[in-house]
């Protein structure tokens, strides 16, 4: 798609906009061909598209936060258990803090299990070559 | 002989006075009969009011192409607007085949169309032509609401509405709880440059209110769809907002999506 890539008379931002009319009167601007206007970027005085890298860079970091959120998300559910350990082990009472250990001994191995995946997606998003390589990385446990 | 007004002439004499001027009333009197239905004025139907420069008032037209008037609604009646300019149809039951007053086809416009209350646009949006949906709809500080349908698919990309169908750099940002089916609840946020609505927005059904106040320009939206990043039919709600109070919002905007997924319907309405 075409965009028309300027400076914000009053806002000092880069702006994009859609419709060469919408760009307002006696602002300069740069006519763009574009994937999206997410792909301009207004750097040193100049305004420009964005490289292979940076767009390759931008998805990682996306996807690493998606990947963060989702996690939380996962471990979310048994926080319970280590908050109760953790109480256990502030007072001094090592043997509920060894008691609720056995109890919720499949939920810890399930958080430990969570954690290893994460490491192991991670890692993958972070080798990724290519934006196709990124994009079909599903973030889904178990 | 034509119709004369004032035939007779009392203090001008001449020759066949009385006949000449007795025929010619007699001639006006037939004139007079013929407008009227069965050449009798008594009836006070008129054959042909082709036009009136002036009606002053008829307390009762009878009928108008057929219909009676009445300020209560009823089947065949014409119902005027009461005397504070309200069309009241509250006298009774009134069903609508067509559901709104107006429904716009948004398609055809090419220039911004100034939205009345209660009216809505309806659009089709070919994502394999364009990936960009300029909606030409002029905004003015109220309420909105926008549905978007698009098809179940595998597309991976976000969907986003510019307003004044301008990316402004890193001046939204937007928060998310949501939940994929048969996993956790969870949540996301961001700064981004324009109204976003998250993957699941090109995947599915999107609900959206919109606040165009220029202090507080906000969307909110309701969405389910198909998350590719988990390969999962997903839930979410979704607030973006524009974090700017100095730049009016006069213009919805243009619907970009990050990717295409067949054609989508959306329905725009301005609410208040």
């Amino acid at each position: 798609m075409k965009v028309w890539a300027f400076i914000h008379p009053e806002l000092g931002i880069l702006c994009c906009t859609l419709l060469p009319e919408a760009v307002p009167e006696g602002v300069e601007y740069v006519e763009l061909e574009v994937e999206s206007p997410d792909d301009v970027v207004y750097e040193n005085g100049q305004i420009r598209l964005k490289t292979e890298a940076e767009k390759l860079e931008e998805e990682r970091q996306r996807k690493l936060v998606a990947l963060r959120n989702y996690i939380a998300s996962l471990l979310e559910r048994t926080d319970y258990v280590v908050v109760r350990i953790a109480e256990a082990e502030i007072n001094g009472d090592t043997d509920t803090a060894e008691q609720l250990k056995q109890k919720h001994a499949k939920q810890l191995q399930e958080r430990e299990a969570i954690r290893q995946w994460n490491e192991q997606m991670k890692q993958a998003i972070r080798n990724a070559k290519t934006l196709e390589e990124l994009r079909s990385l599903e973030i889904r446990y178990g | 002989m034509p119709y004369v007004r004032r035939p007779f002439n009392p203090l001008i004499p001449t020759v066949n006075q009385v006949v000449n001027e007795l025929n010619q009333a007699n001639e006006n009197f037939d004139i007079l009969a013929d407008a009227f239905q069965g050449g009798n004025p008594a009836t006070g139907v008129v054959l042909n009011a082709v036009n009136s420069q002036n009606a002053v008032n008829s307390q009762n037209a009878d009928t108008v192409d057929g219909f009676h008037a009445s300020l209560m609604p009823a089947p065949n009646v014409i119902v005027p607007l009461n005397a504070s300019g309200v069309l009241d149809l509250s006298g009774t039951y009134v069903k609508s085949d067509v559901y709104t007053i107006r429904r716009i086809n948004g398609d055809s416009l090419t220039s911004d169309y100034p939205l009345a209350v209660g009216e809505e646009v309806i659009y089709s949006w070919n994502t394999t032509i364009s990936l960009a949906k300029p909606l030409y709809i002029a905004t003015v500080e109220g309420f909105y609401e926008m549905e978007i349908v698009f098809p179940r698919n595998t597309v991976n990309a976000t969907l986003v509405l510019n307003p004044n169908n301008t990316t402004y750099t890193n001046a939204f940002t937007w928060g998310a709880v949501g939940t994929f089916d048969g996993g956790p609840v969870g949540g996301g946020q961001g700064t981004v440059s324009g109204f976003y609505f998250h993957k699941v927005g090109l995947n599915g059904f999107s609900k959206i209110f919109i606040s165009t106040f220029r202090a507080n320009k906000v969307c909110l939206c309701l969405q389910r769809g198909y998350n590719a990043d988990v390969s999962a039919m997903a839930t979410h709600v979704i607030h973006s907002s524009w974090n700017d109070t100095t730049i009016s919002w006069t213009s919805l905007g243009t619907l970009v999506a990050g990717a295409s997924n067949g054609t989508a319907r959306i329905k725009v309405r301005r609410l208040l």
